[in-house]
């Protein structure tokens, strides 16, 4: 049987609902980072699996240069992200999600 | 032309056993290496059908850059490479239905065969020469503009970066006598100890009481 573009989509679906079970239940907020991460990889690994098995010849790669994209804001995303959860941590003193609750009526 | 079958179950049970053990194993650390492990492999799952620019971006930066930010992290707080905490939500339960449900949704759309998603054959000289040529002629020609504004974004996200982690001159002057400094210590201990107290309230395990040596900045 050869490996097509069903089987890149299956590994891709999986990681990215892996990322969703991560990101609802740790308490950890580095660790939902994390997760988001692996999201990331789910979807980008959709997206070269598109570029490669349903190749345009008219806009050739077009899935890989997203993907592309799709690294660039995860690294700009991550940046942004610890240095809020250092900010956070400074406060608070803590990392778990469900105490940064001063919001809460 | 084909992708190697072994390779490729090979690699995709590499990747979805270190995604797994990224989101349930308890030590945090841990699970940033199993990270870094997970990205190797997604890595190495696109040399495998032939996409070998992005297999080398995505071992530069998914698996060399980002894992050692999110380990900066993790050693920069304290708290969370204890035990008490890394722990899941009371509802875990629930997170992995929505999630395995959410799984079985996406793949029976998958798996439906559409011949629109196979519109041409995929050239050979791809393949031989590999993509770096052609995908570097996508982004300078087609998405030149989208390709400036990304460094716009990382120039912003760095300039943010900074920004938000630095502490600024006010709090800086606060501290500067030894009084306020225990003062805050004092605050931060006590909004600590009324935490650990409402949890205990709540039902759930008492919290070990720091010691709140430790300044926290």
């Amino acid at each position: 049987m050869t490996i097509g573009i069903t089987h890149l989509l299956v590994v891709s679906a999986a990681l990215f609902t892996i990322g969703i079970f991560g990101l609802l239940s740790r308490r950890n907020s580095i660790a939902m980072l994390m997760s988001v991460e692996l999201m990331f990889n789910g979807v980008n690994i959709a997206l070269v699996a598109f570029a490669r098995f349903g190749y345009n010849a008219v806009h050739p790669l077009t899935g890989m240069a997203f993907a592309l994209f799709v690294i660039t804001v995860a690294a700009a995303e991550v940046a942004v992200a610890v240095a809020l959860l250092l900010l956070a941590y400074r406060r608070h003193d803590t990392v778990q999600a469900d105490e940064f609750n001063e919001l809460k009526g | 032309m084909t992708v190697n079958p072994v390779a490729f179950y090979v690699i995709s049970a590499a990747v979805v056993g270190a995604a797994i053990a990224v989101v349930t194993v308890p030590n945090i650390v841990h699970a940033a290496f199993a990270l870094i492990a997970c990205f190797f492999m997604v890595g190495a799952l696109y040399f495998a059908i032939g996409a070998d620019f992005l297999a080398a971006t995505q071992i530069l930066i998914y698996a060399g850059a980002i894992p050692v930010l999110i380990i900066f992290a993790i050693m920069l707080t304290r708290g969370s490479m204890s035990r008490e905490g890394n722990g899941f939500v009371a509802l875990w339960p629930v997170a992995a239905l929505i999630s395995m449900a959410l799984a079985a949704g996406i793949i029976t759309v998958f798996a439906a065969d559409r011949g629109a998603w196979r519109s041409a054959v995929y050239p050979q000289n791809l393949l031989d020469n590999g993509t770096t040529e052609t995908l570097g002629r996508v982004l300078l020609n087609t998405y030149a503009l989208p390709f400036e504004v990304a460094s716009v974004l990382l120039l912003v996200a760095l300039v943010g970066a900074v920004v938000l982690a630095r502490r600024d001159e006010r709090e800086v002057a606060m501290e500067r006598t030894e009084g306020e400094r225990r003062a805050r210590q004092e605050r931060v201990r006590r909004r600590r100890e009324a935490r650990a107290q409402a949890r205990a309230q709540r039902g759930g395990v008492m919290a070990a009481v720091d010691d709140g040596t430790g300044d926290a900045t």
